[in-house]
């Protein structure tokens, strides 16, 4: 896509896109830098009028003037006297940082990587009912058996080394199943039924629960082996309103369940609900195209039969939403 | 990457301190070496927590009423000086006397109050009991010997002794602990009986005003066929189950439990009738005074008390005094399983899916509290979801009013009501869905008493 003028542009700039944040790079940092490269590439197009190239206005002016009056012959005014009130060297740049908003929903902390669904412009407003919807994440948690150390991160101060020979794949899957089946109860807990109504009954018997809000700890949902490599190994942990800390601190309590200890190495987020790995864009893409080239991708994941499984549907469609077809975006922010 | 530099920046700064050592000769150690060299002892020993020939071992993991002494765990009623004795244990607890005496348990039954544990140790077989012994229903207990002290309650197991040819090398084939009687099958098929006869459920002629408590009596049954493969008890009633699919029974018949076409008591064992007799039976249930039986084909039969609606589907009696066929087999499928309770029922497919009827608390929720044909649990509320699919549940059993089953991943589920935290699940609160017990070790079978629950599991590594 390529613009002729930066309005058009940043007119455009409005709508969900994904990056994948990577390794020690704090969000706050890559929020930052996302920004940067977005005034970069705006500030590099015509932002004034004397900046536009000649042939667009000429071009624009006979078809307007054709259009009125097709008869008269064309005239054009040159003005004698520059005028320097529109000028970048008396405004300095278009576009600055306060023009840009920019806001995550669920960012990741510094040592993990992954997927982040973020909104720019109006479609901010729009983040809200996406971490409404409560998308289960899906996460590759790698870990390493044999030590242990002060604060569960690989970077602490060692404890201690223990032997992990006697560990197998089969005892390793006994152990996630036995933390999913655990969650099953907590699931009741937070998604905040009476115990043992007819409504925790209707609930638990459609399979999943989702948390009631945002706030309550960690469920998981399911927890497997993907790759089983002595001393490491890596488990697709599903789960909501999860947190890196919990996930070492799972991982170390695995570790003493299987009479060893293991520290968690790497935390990596793969999937947020329907935003998967193919939608989003790595650092060298955190551009104004591809954000805007982004939209377009992002955009089928943002339909309300997709957006509204978190929260109670009839009540949804009755308040917030008015549900159509088509390509109509208003719906995009009328919650907010 | 970054561990490995982390490593080797390590062995080079290992190598400095042993240089610098050698050349100085100095004894003493600034505090900065002194730290340096403890973190990197506390690095280079491997702490080994599992030996080399490490197995998984057996776990006995039980939880309900311990006032009776059935859960067998001493503590609870004789606590240390500081601790209040616990009479309820409405969580899991660990057994641990039979990991202590090394006895590897291959059969568990559970009656009202009290548990016996068919063991073995280096092939010499016995017979641990635990709980109630007010009818003599778990053996004669003198303790210490010869003292004269006799024993109402066992609150630690104990052995039971039996008048066998060669004690400690028969093994238990079958064991079923009924209210107050219990009864054995040994290898060499010979059945004895110990507790209350009141009702003639031990298989002898019922004697007027006969004393049950303090007895060493133990009962041999010569009335029955060589070739029994199952004992079963309900309430107050006894079952026997033969290879070739017969049913024999005796006891208490005033709900016409013992399926013998009469309301009457009946001392010695008698073959049943009625609509199992061209059949084969392979499992038969009952805890309560209603009693089901499933044939090899897969086809439910019922008899005994149908207060509760139990079995309303082909009669409207109350009570039926010989088996009938239930049509339950063509919207289940075919049946493995059946439970039976006081007015719950169940019955298991060979999908391993769970269908319940009766009247209490069906798991079903809490609006449904009677249900005249079977209706079936939903597989989610067995742990099935589509991270989790293809769940299926292996082993169904209940006391008189809640249910405890068991799947395929080891997960133990129980529901109903909670007589003495019987759930397991923490809290001593009805349960009105399958809600899973919280164990920390895989789980191989379960059993049952009225208020009390027992699982054998096998640990993890």
């Amino acid at each position: 896509m390529k613009f002729r003028w930066a309005w058009k542009a940043f007119k455009k700039l409005d709508g969900i896109f994904c990056i994948y944040k990577p390794k020690e790079l704090r969000f706050s940092d890559a929020q930052r830098r996302i920004k940067q490269n977005l005034l970069r590439d705006l500030n590099a197009l015509p932002c004034y009028e004397f900046e536009k190239s000649i042939h667009d206005i000429e071009s624009n002016k006979r078809r307007t003037v054709d259009e009125i009056t097709s008869n008269l012959p064309i005239t054009r005014d040159v003005p004698d006297v520059i005028d320097v009130s529109e000028n970048r060297l008396v405004l300095g740049r278009r576009y600055i940082e306060s023009d840009i908003e920019l806001f995550p929903v669920a960012p990741l902390q510094k040592h993990s990587s992954g997927v982040i669904v973020m909104g720019v412009g109006r479609a901010v407003g729009m983040l809200p009912t996406i971490a409404r919807a409560k998308y289960m994440r899906v996460y590759h948690i790698r870990g390493r058996f044999g030590w242990a150390t002060d604060n569960f991160s690989p970077k602490g101060k060692i404890i201690e080394r223990t032997s992990f020979s006697h560990i197998t794949k089969p005892k390793l899957d006994k152990i996630c199943a036995v933390v999913q089946s655990n969650h099953m109860k907590l699931m009741f807990k937070y998604a905040g039924v009476k115990d043992g109504s007819q409504e925790a009954y209707e609930l638990a018997s459609k399979g999943l629960i989702r948390p009631e809000s945002k706030d309550t700890p960690p469920v998981i949902y399911g927890v497997h082996c993907i790759e089983y490599n002595l001393p490491d190994f890596t488990l697709e942990i599903h789960s909501i309103n999860e947190r890196k800390e919990y996930f070492m601190n799972l991982i170390h309590e695995l570790g003493l369940q299987l009479k060893s200890t293991a520290v968690c190495t790497q935390v990596r987020r793969v999937r947020f609900g329907h935003f998967t790995l193919d939608h989003a864009l790595v650092q060298d893409q955190w551009n104004l195209y591809e954000i805007i080239n982004n939209f377009d991708k992002c955009h089928p994941e943002l339909h309300p039969d997709k957006l509204l499984i978190g929260s109670k549907i009839d009540q949804a469609k009755s308040h917030h939403f008015q549900i159509e077809d088509g390509e109509n975006k208003n719906y995009l922010l009328e919650d907010s | 990457m970054s561990l490995k530099l982390y490593t080797s920046a390590l062995t080079q700064l290992r190598k400095l301190l042993s240089l610098s050592e050698r050349i100085s000769g100095r004894e003493y150690a600034s505090g900065w070496k002194k730290r340096t060299l403890k973190r990197e002892k506390i690095k280079e020993t491997v702490i080994r927590y599992v030996g080399v020939n490490a197995v998984r071992t057996q776990r006995v993991y039980l939880w309900g009423c311990s006032a009776t002494g059935a859960l067998g765990i001493q503590q609870f009623l004789r606590p240390n000086r500081l601790q209040k004795p616990k009479l309820k244990v409405p969580y899991p607890t660990r057994l641990k006397y039979m990991n202590e005496y090394d006895f590897e348990i291959y059969d568990i039954a559970c009656g009202y109050g009290f548990s016996i544990f068919a063991v073995k140790k280096s092939k010499q077989h016995y017979l641990l009991a635990t709980g109630i012994n007010t009818d003599s229903q778990i053996g004669f207990h003198e303790e210490p010997k010869n003292s004269g002290r006799l024993l109402d309650y066992v609150i630690a197991p104990l052995p039971i002794s039996l008048p066998l040819n060669e004690p400690e090398l028969t093994q238990f084939k079958s064991i079923a602990c009924g209210r107050a009687h219990t009864v054995i099958l040994t290898q060499d098929n010979t059945v004895y009986s110990l507790g209350n006869n009141s009702y003639g459920q031990c298989g002898r002629g019922i004697v007027q005003d006969e004393v049950y408590s303090k007895s060493s009596r133990v009962n041999v049954l010569t009335d029955l066929p060589d070739n029994i493969v199952k004992v079963e008890c309900g309430s107050d009633h006894t079952l026997f189950l033969t290879k070739t699919g017969e049913v024999y029974s005796c006891g208490l018949g005033a709900d016409g439990q013992t399926g013998l076409g009469m309301y009457n008591n009946q001392g010695t064992p008698l073959k049943l009738e009625g609509d199992i007799q061209k059949e084969k039976i392979v499992s038969v249930a009952s805890k309560g005074d209603c009693v089901l039986a499933v044939s090899k084909k897969g086809e439910v039969f019922g008899w005994g008390n149908s207060e509760y609606n139990q079995l309303s589907m082909v009669t409207e009696e109350t009570q039926v005094n010989v088996p009938r066929h239930l049509p339950i087999a063509k919207d289940c499928g075919r049946i493995i399983q059946v439970a039976a309770g006081g007015s719950i029922c169940a019955v298991l497919n060979e999908h391993g899916e769970v269908y319940v009827w009766g009247y209490g608390i069906l798991g079903k929720g809490l609006q449904v509290d009677m249900s005249l044909m079977p209706t079936k649990i939903p597989q989610a509320l067995f742990g099935e979801s589509e991270l989790l699919p293809n769940i299926k549940v292996t082993n169904i059993i209940c006391g008189l009013n809640h249910f405890v089953a068991l799947t395929d991943k080891g997960d133990v589920y129980t529901w109903g009501k909670d007589k003495d935290g019987s759930l397991g699940l923490g809290e001593c609160k009805n349960q009105f869905f399958p809600l899973r017990v919280a164990l920390p070790a895989e789980a191989k079978s379960i059993y049952c008493g009225v208020d009390h629950t027992v699982t054998l599991c096998r640990s993890f590594c």
